[in-house]
């Protein structure tokens, strides 16, 4: 169980930003940017899986997560805690572990026959999940998942990621849309903060993030990426 | 014949999701024209691969072009030979294009 302690939010979304930071997790390429799976092209790019690897880190992020959850839906507003395959099965189990809950992962592809294909886990009907993935970008993982795992019979109102890009303004609407509320516990705008707070990196690289994260779809059509976001 | 399949991943940025759909398309392709069948289900192979390798994962916009750079040989090698080759043309594409994804 978690220690039940409530940071600030603020702090919370510091401290973590200078987690990442510290061990790497983030990356910064404007000469050679990356591509994400949804063809958006991007100077930055975050490895969450990274964090699986640092103990104290991955502890105060699940106490951060725990009391996050705790704070905006609640004590007893979930039956079990289900992670995305692949990155969201470890937070996910150390998640469900803080919150004295159940927990089991949802499969990208349904593997077997019936209703329960993408599930890995026992989950009863009607039971309320609390879905977890490493991160969120325009939450079209996070809809697949929910939507896998209300076939079951099951409901997904929340979601939670570690960090969340908080670069597509419509993100949050489209999760409502899917009956979802997105909670998390930082984003690149916690990160460029305390880089710039830091001197971490050169004001010419600054820059370049802070115009990605302003209007992605442009960054993205100047820099080999696509113009357009499908959806 | 099969280009259309890699115009729409070119037109969506090489992106993963456009992989994918162009596999699940080459695969629904196949139950409608079974004279194709083998070269569909080879660029559903091989589209689903660049999926599998790189779904979640970093990759970068040079990486992308030369990815999209590779299917894009592999469709026009089938294209070529299915459009109006003999049938050892077919053959000797589909093998080829096998060797090719097997290395």
């Amino acid at each position: 169980m978690f220690s039940n302690t409530f940071p600030d939010r603020e702090l919370i979304s510091e401290t973590v930003a200078k987690m990442l930071l510290e061990i790497d997790a983030v990356h910064f390429r404007a000469d050679q940017p990356f591509t994400f799976t949804s063809g958006l092209a991007s100077p930055v790019y975050i490895d969450c899986r990274k964090l699986i690897s640092y103990p104290r880190i991955r502890s105060a992020l699940m106490d951060f997560a725990a009391s996050i959850i705790v704070r905006q839906v609640g004590f007893e507003q979930f039956d079990a805690v289900a992670g995305g395959e692949t990155a969201g099965i470890p937070f996910a189990a150390w998640l469900s572990d803080r919150l004295g809950l159940p927990m089991l992962y949802v499969r990208k592809k349904p593997k077997g026959f019936g209703r329960d294909a993408q599930i890995e886990g026992s989950l009863k009907d009607g039971a309320r999940v609390l879905l977890v993935e490493d991160l969120t970008t325009d939450g079209g993982s996070k809809i697949k998942f929910g939507d896998a795992i209300n076939r079951t019979g099951a409901t997904v109102a929340d979601t939670f990621a570690v960090f969340y890009y908080d670069i597509f303004p419509d993100t949050p609407q489209r999760l409502a849309e899917a009956g979802m509320r997105l909670h998390y516990l930082a984003t690149w705008w916690d990160i460029l903060k305390v880089c710039k707070n830091e001197n971490r990196l050169p004001p010419g690289t600054i820059a370049e993030v802070e115009s990605f994260l302003n209007d992605p779809v442009s960054w993205s059509a100047g820099n080999g990426g696509i113009s357009e976001l499908q959806r | 014949m099969f280009e259309s399949l890699v115009k729409s991943i070119n037109e969506a940025g090489g992106s993963v999701r456009a992989y994918d759909a162009c596999s699940r398309e080459a695969r629904t392709r196949i139950a409608d024209e079974p004279q194709n069948a083998a070269a569909l289900l080879l660029i559903s192979y091989a589209t689903q691969r660049f999926v599998d390798s790189y779904d979640d994962q970093p990759l970068t916009v040079k990486e992308a072009a030369e990815e999209l750079d590779e299917i894009t040989q592999i469709v026009g090698i089938l294209d070529a030979a299915f459009s109006d080759g003999s049938e050892k043309a077919k053959l000797d594409a589909l093998n080829a294009v096998s060797a090719r994804l097997a290395t």
